[in-house]
């Protein structure tokens, strides 16, 4: 296990999080990016494994703000 | 470390920069895993004004996370096997979760680090994949097996 492995982030652990507490496929997304980063990783790829750490990133943040979103509009409607 | 230079050149500075956060990312877990209970030990999702999930709402099907608020809320309040049947893919998930955040956090005994950062494999991921859209699925067929998945 080298050092820079431990730097480059996975995002594993938010993707889980939104697929399984928060409600939208987009936690799905993000696992699969979280993948690619390991993938890349182990190829010793640090570069792309950090383009991919980004993204799977992006994807559990786009879909925390569309469960937030969500809310709002469920909350106007019905209120 | 001469290790370190040479890698924030091929990483690039900015990644870096990221790593001085980590101490700031206990806090944001401490900060959910408190904000959850408390919230849930006050309210219940089935009682009070509570935004149902977006995709149950729009398709009628269920998905991974439904049930996931009344099963912390049945946690919170000490009904484990009620909260099983809620969302049992989401109880069954804490114990890896816990072991993740535990990896994210780099807590170290002296010099040693008591979880180091793992890079899964890509059959790893597959399963995990393949579990949970099997998980989606299952749970929305209204036979007696799989009824129990649902929320």
């Amino acid at each position: 296990m080298g050092y820079y492995e431990e730097r480059v982030e996975s995002h594993l652990v938010w993707a889980i999080l939104v697929t399984l507490f928060c409600c939208l496929p987009f936690g799905i997304v993000a696992i699969v990016h979280a993948a690619q980063v390991d993938g890349k990783l182990s190829a010793g790829d640090y570069e792309g494994a950090q383009e991919y750490s980004d993204k799977a990133k992006n994807w559990c943040i786009a879909s925390m703000v569309c469960g937030v979103i969500w809310m709002i509009i469920y909350g106007s409607v019905k209120l | 470390m001469d290790d370190h230079l040479w890698i924030s050149k091929i990483i690039g500075k900015k990644h870096m920069e990221k790593r001085t956060l980590d101490k700031n990312k206990g806090t944001i877990y401490l900060a959910l895993i408190l904000s959850l209970i408390i919230f849930f030990y006050l309210y219940n999702p089935t009682k009070i004004f509570y935004p149902p999930c977006p995709f149950c709402y729009l398709t009628g099907f269920y998905c991974p996370g439904c049930g996931t608020s009344r099963a912390i809320y049945q946690i919170v309040h000490g009904n484990f096997l009620y909260a099983l049947n809620l969302n049992p893919l989401m109880i069954l998930s804490l114990p890896f979760l816990f072991y993740l955040v535990m990896c994210n956090l780099n807590i170290k005994i002296g010099e040693k680090l008591i979880f180091k950062r793992r890079v899964f494999t890509k059959k790893f991921y597959v399963m995990l994949i393949a579990v949970i859209v099997l998980y989606w699925i299952l749970r929305n067929i209204p036979i007696y097996p799989f009824s129990i998945l649902a929320p």
